[in-house]
């Protein structure tokens, strides 16, 4: 860089610097999102997973919904699908939503009064699936107009952790290709009640309108 | 030809350099643990329902006792046991209440204990309200200015779990002259597991 | 080579020589000086230049206050029996308690099973391996290694409930609790203290911030003697 030969005088050409680096302006706000997606892991590693976050059919007062949804088995009830992907298909729909005067009986202690301030419903559902269809961990919400959820907690509110199985069951798995349960549920005495959710533990769920 | 080809010149170096100096430097000066991840903390005396927004909490009755009592255990206290009766009403959906601890005036942290049938956490839903009963063994010098600090997250390393979430703080009531009278009581409570509370938690205050 | 030299000593001393005086020439004093302590710390190396420095354990005499990581502790006694609150030994097995008065003198609270880490299963004892939940014990295969011996029960020895937290200022009478094989007792237990480290910032894997860590090393080692009976 010393003594070289003046260049021929040129005019710069009118290149802004924008204009330059304009590939890397455009990807800067990629690598910003690429960046925030990989902090982000807890997101699908521990939320989406336990929780209903995903609703994958919503139908209308006195339909059918159709809950089909991956999960992992742990060979827990069928030993033969341990450590497997399944699919498991159910068909839910409500049949009534009835408000009542008791709680029925705890799975296990003394009978419990309805507490003050609260109100008794007994949702009945009927389910068709496969036999031998995983029904743990299953959920029966009431979600009220202002998007409160009563009822979430699997065992429900009387001990029982069989909520999709008929009462008389043995263990997670369906017997039959058609049954009916009925979930007793704490709601407050003001609220509204819209939609019933049906999931088992999540992501996944189904909505279904009420009248 | 200058514009044409790119070259590393000292001053865009320099820009860079230094703006990866500044950034670290922002990371490390910005308090993180009293600004950015701060709880939302919610103060209130005994009997007040304090609004946590997932969740209503009243704390009922604070009593000390040497000795508990459940159905299946007793327990006697290396301290004294501060026995604090806590209503929950949550008020979203389905939630744990995983976070009790006492905070004394130095700002000593004491856990929660499940001897003699005491609840170190709970759980709860939105329908009704929820009551249990938290123990803690303090000693003598923890009682007066003592805070009960309860929420649905975790305590452990610099309150990770409840970062930028409500909390509940509250005062004990406990002043320097109720010390004597509290530390020599030698009752026997009997501890009940949690429940149904027998009144809606936001009747229990008694106020408003 | 340089500066091979005198041709009447034998070949591999000079050899060694000439080596030798062909690394020292070029260097500094300094760097004479330190390669000289290398080479005599590798001519060291068969009287055990690389062994870990083993620091003997402080002998432990029931009784005696001694302070291990967050807690001050005095081992009072050692006692076999039958049960002790909820826990009942299986068939062929005795329960052995140690019993200790522990006080918090940190200012945080701590996990009872830290305990645990401080008094880890006296060894040639006749510790019974802990019986796994799933049936027989994990590794179900005859393996060479010794069986990890399990951690005691932690127990207020008081009422017998389970020691989960143990506050600042607090003091228990607390029972480390192990199942010992009945043909296994002896009058006397050797009891081993290990050491807790304090991790103010966990840079392995874990990222486990301020807690108090056993690496395993042993502070404190002696006999306590075994009392029979329920006492506690």
């Amino acid at each position: 860089m010393t003594t070289m030969p003046e260049p021929p005088v040129q005019a710069p050409p009118a290149v802004g610097w924008w204009r330059r680096n304009a590939v890397w302006v455009a990807l800067l706000p990629v690598a910003l999102v690429v960046a925030a997606a990989a902090s982000s892991f807890r997101i699908w590693a521990f939320w989406w997973p336990n929780g209903l976050h995903h609703e994958v059919q919503h139908v209308g007062a006195g339909e059918t919904a159709q809950l089909s949804e991956e999960y992992y088995d742990l060979g827990l009830d069928v030993p033969e699908r341990a450590n497997t992907w399944v699919v498991r298909e159910i068909e839910v729909a409500v049949t009534s939503v009835q408000r009542a005067e008791e709680l029925p009986e705890p799975a296990y202690g003394d009978p419990v009064p309805v507490p003050d301030g609260s109100a008794v419903y007994l949702v009945s559902l009927r389910l068709a699936a496969e036999p031998r269809t995983d029904l743990s961990l299953c959920q029966i919400v009431l979600v009220a107009d202002d998007g409160t959820r009563y009822g979430e907690k699997s065992p429900d509110i009387m001990g029982n952790g069989n909520r999709c199985s008929p009462p008389d069951a043995d263990g997670f798995l369906s017997t039959e290709p058609e049954w009916s349960v009925t979930s007793p549920i704490l709601v407050d005495e003001e609220a509204l009640i819209s939609e019933v959710r049906v999931g088992f533990g999540g992501p996944g769920y189904v909505t279904l309108d009420l009248p | 030809m200058r514009h044409t080809r790119r070259r590393l010149t000292w001053r865009g170096t320099a820009f860079l350099v230094g703006a990866f100096a500044a950034a670290c430097t922002l990371v490390n000066v910005v308090p993180h643990g009293t600004i950015l991840e701060r709880p939302f903390v919610v103060e209130g005396p005994v009997g007040e329902t304090l609004d946590l927004s997932y969740a209503e909490l009243t704390v009922t009755e604070v009593r000390t006792a040497d000795t508990l009592e459940s159905s299946f255990e007793q327990a006697v206290a290396g301290g004294t046991f501060l026995v604090v009766d806590a209503t929950w009403r949550a008020t979203d959906g389905y939630i744990v209440f995983a976070g009790a601890e006492v905070i004394d005036a130095e700002g000593r942290s004491f856990w929660a204990t499940s001897r003699g049938g005491c609840a170190k956490g709970t759980n709860s839903q939105p329908g009704y309200a929820w009551r249990a009963t938290y123990c803690f063994d303090v000693p003598r010098d923890a009682l007066a200015g003592a805070t009960l600090r309860l929420a649905r997250g975790t305590h452990g390393e610099d309150d990770a779990g409840q970062r930028r979430d409500a909390v509940a703080v509250v005062d004990l009531g406990i002043g320097q002259h109720d010390v004597n009278e509290l530390w020599d009581a030698t009752e026997k409570i009997s501890i009940e597991m949690p429940g149904f509370a027998s009144a809606p938690a936001t009747d229990a205050g008694g106020e408003g | 080579m340089k500066h091979a030299r005198s041709a009447d000593a034998d070949l591999v001393v000079r050899l060694l020589h000439s080596v030798a005086d062909a690394v020292a020439d070029g260097m500094s004093t300094t760097q004479r000086v330190v390669a000289g302590a290398i080479v005599g710390v590798f001519a060291l190396t068969p009287f055990g230049a690389w062994d870990e420095v083993v620091t003997e354990p402080e002998p432990l005499v029931a009784g005696q206050e001694i302070e291990v990581g967050p807690f001050e502790l005095t081992v009072v006694r050692a006692v076999v029996t039958d049960d002790i609150g909820f826990l009942t030994p299986q068939e062929g097995n005795r329960l052995l308690a140690v019993v200790v008065d522990v006080t918090n003198v940190s200012d945080r609270p701590e996990y009872g099973v830290l305990l645990a880490k401080i008094f880890p299963a006296p060894t040639g004892e006749g510790i019974a391996p802990r019986s796994s939940p799933f049936g027989e014990s994990a590794g179900s295969e005859e393996t060479t290694e010794e069986p990890r011996l399990p951690d005691p029960t932690i127990l207020s020895a008081e009422d017998g409930t389970n020691l989960d937290s143990i506050n600042p200022g607090i003091s228990y009478r607390v029972a480390l609790v192990w199942e010992q094989q009945l043909d296994q007792a002896q009058d006397e237990v050797t009891l081993d203290l290990a050491e807790l480290t304090w991790i103010e910032e966990d840079t392995t894997f874990g990222m486990d911030d301020q807690r108090w860590f056993a690496y395993g090393e042993v502070l404190y080692r002696g006999p306590v003697t075994v009392e029979k009976g329920a006492d506690r």
